[in-house]
């Protein structure tokens, strides 16, 4: 399977050795699954023999997502999760023990922020920021002895900060550490980190992954030693399951995966393109633009800049919100990578915390406003838009 | 070459292996049937990935090793789910379970098909008999049917095949009354039909006796037997050759979604049909009619089925019992003008439901150590008002919950009248005895102290008391936001 193209494999990869003959992978919504005798349950409880044991840890539904995505993302294995905030729990607490680091960019979603931030902290280790993540050189500042992994997310939410993973692999692998790259935004049919030199990936599947926000999911893509500690050592005991239901709505989302990100991405560059001319648009935020700083980057290692993006608006944060109330198609909501396009005001919702102060110096200003472009017909998106904008007139 | 032998041989071994598992079975009590059904651990070990619980197939089709195994397949020469309009592996695991606990005790082979519906189950069981005579195209067909039937199966009677197809259906007013049975058979009647206990009407008649008539006239004994459920009264032991379940029903507690059934004994009595529809019609209807008709049922319905229906029995037995709790209560209240529950001593077909109606296995249960009397959870109750006030009554329901459905582990109640027996009309109200002020309620597993509180509750409104309505929150309990505050 591996040599397949990845349409087939996101269509077949992880069936093969699977008993039933159904067209569909079935929902094993089953927690437990009996053995043939004694022995049989002893060797596979000792790892000697493949099989199931018990559904938080293993489950035939899930297994086939995982085998899937591992063969997408080209691992040797993969672990599913809860949620994609589960799968970054489980690989950092798996790999880092008291008093050890992680060297992350801190352009990483607010989530995993606060994991890092403070959830490293309670288990006793911690994260050594890079607050400029453009600079390879303020990477290896930030490497110590103790250092485990990198983490970058690329591109990063919401602030489309697009990491140059082949020189951050390289940086990483003389330093003997494994680069961590959370995938979510791209996804493996627009970006494959593994063979621009990382070591494991991980994923929010809740998003473009599953790709009609109905389920939510997370996965860890890695070497098997990895993997399998995790399962082994790590969901175990901690118990973020994936649950089969869920593994199976995911599996029927990677089967549309590519087409949907084609479209994504053709409706995201239609809708920069449309705001950039725009009178009442101060600047537009999508790599995808020539005029984006990062522009250079997508050729080498990304097949497309996937549908996330923001723009300030010319105008206050009333008239931010104002454009957001006229919209008609375009759901006002927090969720990103879904088939419905949606749209975010960042001051009054998920940043409203920081103050304004504080808001600015993390880039973002009250009128600024965030995209996740779907896959509706382009012109029925701009014209929302063109309305939205008019309606500011009034 | 084409050589199929292969797959035939193995088909024979396996056919061997699930009669001597089934045999097995014979041995084993109700609970464990309705807790295993067919699903062994053979089964998941060997097809199933070891899952403990029936794997859902959520899938369209089946694939095939090679075009032998496919033509041997798609020729019914063996096991098969080839495609899931046909059968599904899912479905096969919620018919096994049901062919066994409609036959338990009767020493019957019994087989099943799942349908999309209740309704859809009873179309597709009369349908085979309504077939035309191709020697004697003119000849006007009828069945003789209780007119005390669920307000779907009456339309279904009355505007679809008598109106729409000049089928006619032979009314039987008085069930209990043999000589009216007999009176509307004639040699152009293809089948009798009759649903017991009724909803909501509650009518009850005697199935062995009228499984004889029908037998006398070579005509099968067609049950509804959705109201009582396997747990309380099994048709086909008494005389029956086809049961129809909704087991959308007190089947499926939960209320997840629809879903039917027809289950059938071996060699049915009929005066139409070929051989092999009546060796065993539930497979031959699953096999021929129902793939060319396709009211198939979803694979994940069957699976949410087969797991409601582990806990048949115990819930029957403690619903009944709320049920005959409440009946009594009501039968006292000043504001009731009747009750109607079979369980009742004052119903006039309490001595002969008593003689049918029991907790399956009873005998056997550690409670009670002897058969005891189980009537079902449906009842309804008719109030000394009139229609506006039995609304009244109806709208100061809180516990309760005021629905178009019955079979719920939660208490239901609906006024007939204006809902489930809304479409036939006032003519057709009377026929199927729905007064307006009739309200039905199927009591859930509550405790019935709760339900009887707001039973009571409601019917002060009768003394004059007003019950004020109260505005609801903005925001759900579930956190969803409400429509309220946009306005």
């Amino acid at each position: 399977m591996s040599t397949r193209g990845f349409d087939t494999k996101a269509i077949h990869a992880g069936t093969s050795g699977f008993t039933p003959d159904a067209m569909c992978v079935p929902i094993y919504q089953s927690v437990a699954y009996p053995y043939q005798d004694a022995q049989e349950a002893a060797e596979i409880f000792r790892g000697e023999k493949p099989g199931f044991t018990y559904g938080r840890w293993d489950n035939p539904t899930v297994a086939v997502f995982e085998k899937r995505m591992a063969a997408l993302e080209n691992t040797e294995g993969a672990i599913a999760a809860a949620s994609g905030m589960s799968a970054i729990f489980l690989l950092t607490h798996h790999m880092v023990q008291p008093g050890e680091e992680v060297v992350s960019s801190n352009r990483v979603y607010g989530g995993t922020f606060g994991l890092f931030d403070v959830g490293l902290k309670r288990m006793g280790a911690k994260v050594n920021w890079v607050t400029n993540p453009e600079s390879l050189e303020a990477w290896e500042k930030a490497i110590t002895p103790k250092t485990k992994f990198l983490f970058v997310e690329t591109p990063s939410n919401p602030a489309l900060f697009i990491a140059d993973i082949p020189a951050l692999a390289a940086l990483a692998k003389s330093k003997k550490l494994p680069l961590v790259v959370d995938n979510t935004i791209t996804t493996p049919a627009l970006q494959l980190p593994i063979s621009l030199g990382a070591d494991i990936v991980v994923h929010s599947t809740t998003k473009y992954i599953c790709g009609n926000a109905t389920s939510l999911g997370g996965i860890v893509c890695g070497p098997r030693e990895i993997v399998e500690g995790i399962r082994q050592n790590g969901i175990r005991y901690l118990g973020p399951a994936m649950a089969p239901f869920n593994a199976w709505m995911n599996l029927i989302g990677l089967e549309t995966l590519s087409l949907r990100m084609d479209r994504h991405c053709h409706n995201a560059m239609a809708v920069a393109t449309f705001l950039e001319k725009h009178p009442r648009v101060k600047y537009v935020n999508y790599p995808g633009l020539e005029s984006n700083p990062y522009h250079k980057l997508i050729k080498p290692q990304m097949k497309g800049c996937s549908s996330l993006m923001s723009f300030e608006l010319d105008g206050t944060y009333q008239d931010a919100t104002r454009f957001i109330d006229a919209l008609q198609i375009i759901i006002h909501a927090t969720h990103l990578g879904t088939c419905k396009s949606i749209v975010t005001h960042p001051a009054s919702t998920t940043h409203s915390a920081m103050g304004e102060v504080e808001m600015r110096k993390a880039g973002i200003s009250p009128s600024m406003i965030r995209f996740s472009i779907g896959i509706e017909d382009e012109k029925d998106l701009i014209g929302d838009l063109d309305q939205a904008f008019n309606a500011l007139k009034s | 070459m084409s050589d199929i032998r292969h797959y035939l041989d193995a088909a024979g071994r396996a056919s061997l292996w699930h009669k001597e598992f089934l045999g097995s079975l014979k041995k084993c009590r109700f609970d464990t049937l309705a807790v295993h059904g067919i699903y062994s651990m053979q089964e998941a070990l060997d097809f199933n990935q070891g899952s403990i619980i029936e794997p859902i197939y959520m899938s369209t089709s089946q694939a095939y090793r090679d075009a032998d195994e496919m033509e041997a397949a798609l020729g019914y020469q063996i096991p098969t789910w080839c495609y899931s309009r046909i059968a599904n592996p899912s479905i096969y695991y919620l018919e096994g379970v049901l062919a066994l606990l409609e036959g338990y005790g009767s020493g019957l082979e019994t087989s099943c098909v799942a349908t999309s519906s209740g309704m859809s189950a009873i179309q597709s069981a009369i349908d085979p008999f309504l077939v035309i005579d191709p020697h004697n195209r003119s000849v006007p067909l009828n069945f003789v049917a209780t007119t005390q039937v669920y307000g779907g199966t009456f339309q279904q009677f009355a505007i679809r095949k008598n109106q729409e197809r000049g089928i006619e259906w032979r009314k039987v007013l008085h069930s209990t009354d043999l000589n009216e049975w007999e009176s509307l058979i004639d040699e152009n009647t293809r089948f009798l039909y009759g649903e017991l206990p009724s909803n909501p009407g509650l009518a009850f008649f005697d199935i062995p006796l009228v499984a004889d008539l029908a037998h006398k006239y070579n005509l099968p004994l067609i049950i509804d037997s959705t109201i009582a459920t396997p747990a309380l009264l099994r048709p086909l032991s008494l005389g029956a050759d086809i049961v129809v379940q909704s087991v959308t029903k007190s089947l499926c507690t939960s209320g997840f979604g629809v879903c039917g059934a027809v289950i059938s004994r071996k060699d049915i009595v009929s005066s139409i049909g070929i051989p092999e529809m009546k060796a065993d019609f539930a497979t031959w209807l699953k096999l021929l009619p129902n793939r060319d008709n396709g009211p198939n049922l979803s694979p994940m319905n069957a699976i949410l089925a087969l797991n409601d229906i582990r806990t048949l029995r115990i819930k029957m037995d403690l619903m009944s019992r709320n049920t005959q709790h409440i009946a009594q209560f009501l039968e006292q209240h000043k504001h009731v003008e009747k009750v109607e529950y079979l369980g009742l001593e004052s119903h006039p077909l309490h001595e002969l439901a008593s003689r049918y109606m029991f907790l399956v296995d009873s005998e056997y249960d550690t409670c009670y150590r002897q058969k005891v009397n189980r009537y079902g959870h449906l009842m309804s109750l008719s109030i000394k008002g009139t229609p506006a006030q039995t609304r009244e009554v109806f709208n100061g329901f809180q516990r309760i919950w005021r629905a178009t459905d019955l079979g719920r582990i939660k208490s239901i109640a609906c006024i007939p009248a204006i809902s489930t027996h809304q479409q036939q009309g006032e003519e057709g109200r009377k026929l199927a005895g729905i007064p307006p002020n009739l309200i039905r309620l199927c009591i859930g597993a509550e405790h019935p102290d709760d339900v009887i509180r707001d039973l009571d509750r409601a019917l002060s409104v009768l003394d004059g008391v007003h019950i004020p309505v109260k505005n609801g929150p903005e925001f759900s309990a579930g956190g969803a936001s409400s429509a309220k505050l946009a306005e």
